[in-house]
């Protein structure tokens, strides 16, 4: 399409400016039309470009409308930057290289009605307002300025090579997608995006903003144990006032979003791409997809204040690229009870007794007592503890560590006396109890115990072997009168 | 007076106050022993059966049967008696431990079974007599037609 005259005007001191229209013409049509003002015989009121004149431009390389063409704007001929705006499809060189403009087009699966920004040294271009409508781009960005190429952004404090900008797409409701385009070789330049339908997000953009104020991001080394693997992190995502998984998924897809307020480490949210330079991108999901319900945790960061019904719907990746999954949190359960029944459930040493895991040492009075094997995640965090027959609860455990035992260690004290932790070791008050919740390690047999020897209630005594899977474990009691 | 279970032991002290043992408390005893906190550990001291109601406000007697290594055994000196049931069982099937200078005597009431029966039913008393009394006529009449 030739270039309407009325569009533009050229003045004698070089500058070709836009002055009415907004037909966007290829670099190749500005080159043709200089070309065509150039054989003029005379110079027009508006146009002041003819024979008389320095010849405008020249191509690099052969003509060619199905390629985008470098022009050179010469002898002092140059657009500033909204002119530049009315041309696509090759690059504008002037004043002697000190100023480029180079193309940039969007490729990929890119929606009719996409959002889609640039970001050059570190900020959105333009402020933000965009000359390109919704959907694929091409355009003209400028890449050089002063004989400077722009600087490129900065990505967890490491810096782009000049002349790099990134185009990003990240528009709430949508899978994010971004492309670092090297803009410094002039011509036309890809930025390839893929953006989809992101089906995780059911909050409106407000909705998901508000959700955003009940998540802490932190900054900061933290080594954390999660399923019994103790890891690096690098940062700390901690969720409070009951935020779901699913909810903190949206909040931090709008944190990240096009339009987001939020900084994060230092970046703000609609650029920030990851936690530290090393760490791969996840382009679609700054801080991870969300799959099936779960949430694959960008590397680097540590998940705080998880719901108790999440427990299992996320996964993280510590510093050292280690995938950590959280326990499987089993329970065993004896059921038929009636109060006053004395329940006890430990595990089964095969011949008809309680297996003695652990040797247990301590002095007397101590409260503290250190077990040898350590105990691991597969017994409880908190609960009651047999040791040379005598009941303990514990409040903590830690280590080789059992802390707040009740009662203190008795007289004498313990030298490796043999012990052995008890799931449930208790008289019930209720028709069925419960171990409090452990980490399934794998599979093992459980012995349960139910007596009750009173009067009103007596019972045959009942014990029972059952197996504690990944689903758990649980028995209930046979209550056969006895005389 | 007192019973003692003592599971390190697995024996149950009688006290030496005690000269004689109701097997329904010793039976008691060995309940409250294994479901108590201490108790619950082990594997169990005996089993009990009996006490069928009968009817007429009667029960059958209490048979306890300790179980192995489980025993009895009496403090002091001097004889002791167990009643008020049926015990046995125990180490080597002896329920009671043998204590120099002290005698047991284990009472093992009789109680009542039912018995399977077949064929004909039983005759009564006066079927009996009856019976009896026509044999004897007979007799009689051959007695007198010989003299």
């Amino acid at each position: 399409m030739a270039i309407t005259a009325t569009d533009f005007s050229v003045a004698s001191n070089g500058d070709l400016r836009s002055i009415a229209g907004s037909t966007i013409y290829t670099a190749l049509e500005l080159h043709a039309w200089l070309q065509d003002l150039a054989d003029n015989p005379a110079p027009t009121a508006d146009d002041q470009v003819s024979i008389l004149a320095a010849n405008p431009s020249e191509l690099a390389g052969k003509r060619n409308a199905l390629r985008p063409m470098a022009v050179t704007l010469l002898n002092g001929l140059n657009v500033d930057d909204t002119t530049s705006r009315r041309f696509k499809f090759g690059s504008l060189e002037q004043q002697a290289g000190a100023v480029l403009y180079t193309g940039l087009k969007t490729i990929g699966t890119i929606p009719g009605d996409a959002s889609i920004y640039i970001v050059q040294n570190n900020a959105k271009i333009n402020g933000g307002t965009k000359w390109w409508p919704a959907g694929e781009v091409q355009t003209l960005v400028k890449a050089k300025s002063g004989g400077a190429l722009i600087a490129g952004n900065t990505v967890a404090g490491v810096s782009q090579a000049a002349g790099t900008a990134t185009v990003f797409a990240r528009q709430f409701g949508r899978t994010y997608s971004h492309f670092d385009v090297d803009l410094s070789p002039g011509s036309e330049q890809l930025a390839a995006l893929s953006i989809a339908a992101d089906t995780n997000i059911t909050l409106s953009s407000a909705q998901a903003q508000a959700k955003f104020a009940d998540i802490t991001v932190t900054i900061g080394d933290t080594t954390q144990s999660l399923g019994g693997v103790s890891k690096l992190y690098k940062g700390t995502i901690t969720l409070s006032n009951g935020i779901t998984i699913a909810e903190a998924y949206q909040a931090l897809q709008w944190a990240t979003s096009e339009s987001s307020t939020a900084t994060i480490n230092g970046e703000p949210g609609w650029r920030y791409r990851k936690l530290l330079s090393s760490y791969q991108e996840n382009q679609s999901a700054p801080f991870g997809a969300l799959a099936g319900g779960k949430w694959l945790v960008a590397r680097g960061w540590w998940l705080a204040g998880v719901l108790p019904a999440d427990s299992k719907n996320y996964q993280l990746v510590s510093d050292d690229n280690t995938i950590v999954t959280p326990p499987t949190t089993i329970g065993v359960t004896v059921g038929n009870l009636v109060a006053g029944d004395y329940v006890i459930a430990a595990r089964d040493d095969g011949a008809g007794g309680f297996e003695a895991t652990h040797t247990a040492t301590g002095t007397a009075a101590a409260t503290t007592v250190t077990l040898s094997p350590a105990p691991d995640a597969s017994q409880p965090a908190t609960g009651t503890i047999r040791i040379a027959g005598n009941k303990h609860s514990y409040t903590g455990k830690s280590g080789s560590t059992l802390t707040g035992l009740s009662p203190a260690i008795p007289a004498g004290g313990y030298s490796s006396a043999s012990a052995f932790f008890t799931y449930i070791d208790v008289v019930a008050d209720a028709v069925s109890e419960s171990s409090e919740p452990f980490n399934f390690a794998s599979t093992f047999n459980m012995r349960a115990r139910v007596r009750n020897g009173a009067d009103v209630s007596a019972i045959v005594p009942f014990e029972s072997v059952f197996s504690v899977t990944e689903a758990g474990g649980s028995v209930n009691a046979v209550r056969s009168a006895d005389v | 007076m007192a019973i003692v279970v003592d599971f390190a032991s697995s024996r149950i002290h009688i006290s030496s106050d005690q000269t004689s043992l109701d097997v329904g408390a010793l039976y008691s005893a060995i309940k409250d022993a294994q479901d108590s906190e201490h108790g619950v550990m082990y594997v169990t001291i005996a089993s009990g059966a009996g006490r069928f109601d009968l009817g007429g406000g009667r029960t059958s007697g209490l048979v306890v049967r300790l179980n192995a290594p489980w025993q009895v055994e009496f403090l002091g000196s001097g004889q002791r008696t167990v009643d008020g049931g049926t015990l046995v069982g125990g180490a080597g099937g002896q329920p009671v431990a043998s204590t120099p200078g002290t005698q047991v005597i284990l009472n093992r009431p009789a109680d009542a079974f039912g018995v399977a029966t077949s064929g004909a039913p039983v005759p009564t008393a006066d079927e009996v007599a009856n019976a009896v009394a026509a044999r004897l006529s007979v007799t009689l009449k051959q007695f007198i037609a010989l003299s």
